[in-house]
């Protein structure tokens, strides 16, 4: 028996003591305001103007994650739509739902706006005023007194019908009202019915998703030849989570299987499978609780990646089972445990360099993938070896078999050839290997969907606030002086066509001196006009003096006034406030949407406003996003790289001129798989690279094991184990429909093949294969 | 969405339809029923007259009265115009309304639809917005038609209508005690 350090009973208490304690602390923090991060912007570095981006996204994306859009197309409209709004209504998944011109009431305008009216003037007037052309102000004046048009047009308080015309000025109308239908016409005249639910629960919420899937579903039944677009946030997670528990059925189902079957040909034992599952849980608890306590939040890209980083956990579990399976009684931890050191030195270093980075997500990927590969490694140094094994000559007698092919597989590629080889290839990879950085990436939706959402998008007008102006100044006021600065740039723009639309605050309040401005105008207007019109209508002149009193000093239209009223409900999206929610008073924050197209020459005009002005941003969310994406993806592959060679230097150390054995089978399964991406011209992403990292995780690990133990049957057995379990458990993957699964797959598949055919590959060739299966080197 | 202000003109437009029905005089003693009504409505195909309109404003205690004409062709198209002291002319049809040939694209109280539901004799539409309380006879009616939503209430208390032969006059009592009162005078109809 050995009697290193590792196997003292003391040792394996405490670690139980450290295991229970992670229970302990992280179950805590789970309930107590530890939270699950969603947002990719959280992945951006962390600084103060990407905390304010963040919030701006929240704001902008909020409305469609708490509301769904329905269009309708059908023959008999104004019945379908009531067909659908009762099914709708039904639904335990809506709140409330708006599709009648009465749900979209917008309170009592006249007294939310009226006392501004004299300081709001729409454009058109502004100019007839300023031209002195008053015959057509006039005209609308007496329309609207005799036959109401509109808002609280009354011969004192409004002669003019101010108010009703700068409103229609400021609204102009997407949507019709007859039928008693909201509607929207698409430019083919197709005619929409609008209906819009608010949820009852979270979009993300199987529950909620199920409900309304259902009423739809229903509709679907009974009205087939119906059109229904849809918009909204429940409807992507909907999709992506039924692809999710399609696949997780299919092939986490059939992963386990074949790994539990695989498992139990080999050694027959359910306490021996149990062992190998061990280390994962304790790997897994001892990852969550470190990244818990460091970051205090965990980004689910990170348990996604983590996870499956982990999967090279069961590695050293294999290796050691492996080992006392083919030894038995001969076992001993002091010779694998070099091996199994090495082998979790070169993961950790290779991952735990990521740590480096400037990017919190990565950070964050990268402790928990170490911290969970050493989790597990404590594990199976100190728990396996106490954890009593019955005989399993099965998988010794399997090692042996196995050894056969293995033998005849060895010293085939020595090491000029490799290098030829890995020439070509690199020259390859460089020469063609193309790259993809794109949001598609992470796109789960179907294409019918994305066409809906695109559909509904364009026809009212609206956006997911992809794209958008941030700017920030000291007041409120500044703020829509700043805002203002900006309408001949985007009215420009928009109208050579080169941007769809905007949404500018300070178009529906104006600033102060703008308002100032206008109540000139109306006093103007009603200097050179209002006598005339009184006396047109029949009206006594004397009443001028009256209205003229309203003038006197009528109250500003302030932007928070403007946001709390009807119309300007809809405007808060686009205002944040306080910069910094630590400082109430300090400088405020609000968006401009851009809306629709723009292209390259509205996005380079902005982004020279973005430069000259450093209180405005452009923020491109699909842009920002791929550009995250890029950046990891540079970042992985360099830090990759430099930990590559470090290792090699590091490894050089012990194996000397066996080094480039330990190593060919990781780095030569990277430069394989991208060789082949190169000639099948798959650009390579993000998500191909992460699971390199898997592959150079395990690769490293067979290396190790199989130049420590070169002539073990048992090494070789429990890399052919290890890389079948990760072949089940993310190879199968490939086959996967949802994009980010099926890169991680088919790079995992490739790449653990090329590891397992390196390893034999690039071993020396034994002169004579000793008999049975326990050698000592 | 918030726009969906423009309440009046929709419901003067609604009352000046009400009254281009040309309710056929069939001078019955009977009490007024909503299916004698209905039936009356389906009988003329073109109807014309002129119109005097006053609106009282109540605060000022002051009327503002003008003139006009208007046309109606069952089913198809209604035309109102007002000549002094100003010109403007609204139509109303199945795709909608227009003021001097723009389009009017709100219909706040979805008044365009319940119109044309009226114009074909279907008063039952009408009572998914108002309550309808009729009273005297076929011949001599009044109705009266009362907002069952709270965002027309806050406009509009009720609207009376009264007629014999044909629809005569048409009150708007506005919330603010304003009031809007035209009376109609039938020209011409072709059955």
């Amino acid at each position: 028996m050995n009697t290193s350090g590792a196997h003292r009973p003391s040792w394996a208490w405490s670690w139980g003591g450290v295991i229970l304690l992670c229970a302990v602390i992280c179950g805590w923090l789970l309930t107590h305001g530890a939270r699950f991060d969603t947002r990719v912007t959280a992945l951006l570095p962390d600084t103060h103007q990407s905390e304010l981006v963040g919030r701006a996204n929240h704001q902008l994306g909020a409305q469609f994650e708490d509301r769904f859009v329905l269009l309708l197309s059908a023959d008999s409209l104004n019945d379908t739509a009531a067909r659908l709004a009762g099914l709708l209504n039904q639904s335990p998944a809506v709140a409330s739902l708006q599709w009648r011109p009465d749900d979209f009431e917008s309170g009592d305008i006249v007294k939310a706006l009226g006392p501004y009216r004299y300081r709001l003037m729409a454009p058109d007037w502004q100019d007839d005023v300023d031209a002195g052309q008053l015959e057509n102000i006039e005209q609308q004046a007496l329309k609207g007194l005799f036959m109401p048009d509109g808002l609280d047009q009354h011969p004192i308080r409004d002669p003019y019908g101010l108010l009703n015309h700068w409103l229609t000025y400021q609204l102009p109308s997407l949507f019709k009202t007859h039928h008693n239908l909201v509607t929207v016409t698409s430019e083919e005249g197709q005619e929409y019915a609008v209906l819009i639910g608010t949820l009852h629960g979270n979009p993300f919420d199987q529950g909620t998703q199920a409900q309304l899937d259902a009423s739809l579903a229903t509709f679907n039944d009974q009205f087939p030849r119906a059109t229904l677009l849809r918009s909204g946030m429940i409807f992507h997670a909907s999709e992506g989570a039924r692809q999710a528990r399609r696949e997780m059925s299919t092939f986490g189902l059939s992963a386990l299987m074949g790994l539990l079957i695989m498992l139990w040909l080999v050694f027959r034992s359910p306490k021996t499978m149990a062992s190998l599952l061990l280390p994962l849980v304790t790997g897994g608890l001892f990852a969550l609780t470190v990244t818990l306590l460091i970051f205090g939040r965990l980004h689910l890209l990170t348990i996604a990646f983590g996870t499956s980083l982990i999967g090279i956990a069961i590695d050293y579990a294999i290796h050691m089972q492996c080992a006392r399976a083919a030894e038995q009684h001969h076992f001993s931890l002091s010779r694998l445990l070099p091996g199994l050191a090495l082998g979790l030195a070169s993961s950790v270093i290779a991952f735990a360099a990521q740590a480096l980075t400037p990017l919190p997500g990565l950070r964050q990927m990268a402790i928990f993938a170490a911290a969970g590969l050493i989790g597990a490694w404590i594990t199976v140094v100190v728990w396996l070896p106490r954890i009593r094994m019955k005989n399993t000559p099965h998988a010794a007698r399997l090692a042996d078999r196995l050894w056969a092919p293995f033998s005849r597989l060895q010293g085939r590629l020595r090491a000029p050839a490799a290098l030829g080889l890995a020439a070509l290839a690199l020259i390859l990879i460089v020469s063609r290997l193309g790259t993809d950085d794109s949001l598609r990436l992470l796109n789960t939706s179907s294409p019918d969907l994305l066409g809906d959402e695109q559909q509904v998008q364009r026809l009212l007008h609206r956006d997911t606030g992809t794209r958008y102006l941030l700017l920030t100044a000291q007041t409120a006021d500044l703020w829509l002086d700043a805002a203002d600065q900006l309408h001949p740039l985007l009215s420009s723009l928009k109208k050579e066509g080169h941007l769809g639309g905007f949404e500018l605050l300070s178009d529906h309040v104006p600033t102060m001196v703008h308002q100032d401005d206008n109540l000139e105008r109306t006093r103007t207007l009603y200097q050179q006009n209002l006598a005339t019109l009184y006396t047109r209508a029949g009206l006594p002149e004397t009443l001028v003096q009256q209205a003229d009193r309203t003038l006197i000093s009528p109250p500003y239209l302030t932007l928070d006034h403007w946001l709390a009223t009807g119309p300007g409900k809809s405007d808060q999206r686009l205002w944040i406030g306080p910069a910094d929610p630590t400082e109430p008073q300090g400088a405020v924050a609000g968006i401009i949407s851009l809306t629709g197209k723009a292209d390259a020459s509205a996005i380079k005009a902005l982004q020279a406003a973005d430069r000259n002005d450093p209180h405005l941003r452009l923020v491109d969310r699909v842009a920002d996003i791929s550009s995250v994406l890029g950046q990891l993806r540079r970042q992985i592959a360099w830090w990759v790289g430099g930990a590559l060679v470090l290792l090699g230097l590091g490894l050089s150390l012990r194996y000397r001129r066996r080094t480039w054995r330990v190593m060919a089978p990781a780095a030569g399964a990277v430069l394989l798989v991208l060789s082949l991406y190169s000639l099948l011209g798959v650009p390579l992403n993000l998500f191909h690279q992460l699971a390199l990292l898997l592959v150079i995780g395990l690769g490293l690990d067979a290396g190790i094991f199989i130049t420590e133990h070169p002539t073990a049957h048992h090494a070789w057995l429990a890399i052919t184990l290890s890389t079948l379990s990760s072949l089940l458990a993310f190879g199968l993957l490939a086959f996967s429909a949802t994009p980010v699964l099926h890169y991680i797959g088919l790079t995992t598949l490739l790449g653990l093949l090329s590891v397992w055919l390196l390893v034999p590959l690039v071993q020396p060739r034994q002169p004579t294969s000793p008999q049975g299966s326990i050698t000592h080197e | 969405m918030n726009h969906f202000f423009r309440l009046l003109p929709l419901l003067t437009a609604s009352g000046l339809l009400l009254g281009t029905l040309g309710l056929s005089a069939t001078a019955q003693a009977d009490p007024v029923s909503m299916s004698a009504i209905e039936q009356q409505l389906s009988r003329q195909a073109h109807v014309e007259g002129t119109f005097v309109q006053k609106r009282w404003l109540h605060d000022m205690q002051t009327t503002l009265t003008s003139h006009g004409h208007y046309e109606f062709d069952r089913g198809e198209q209604v035309r109102w115009t007002l000549t002094s002291p100003v010109q403007e002319t609204m139509t109303l049809d199945d795709t909608g309304m227009t003021r001097n040939g723009k389009p009017v694209k709100d219909d706040p109280g979805g008044v365009a639809r319940l119109i044309m539901q009226l114009l074909d004799g279907d008063l039952g539409a009408l009572q998914e917005r108002f309550t309808i309380a009729l009273s005297g006879t076929t011949g001599h009616w009044q109705a009266r038609l009362t907002p069952r939503s709270d965002s027309m209430k806050r406009y509009l208390e009720r609207i009376d209508l009264a007629g014999g032969d044909q629809l005569d006059t048409l009150a708007m009592h506005l919330a603010n005690e304003d009031r809007l009162d035209i009376r109609l005078d039938q020209t011409q109809s072709d059955s």
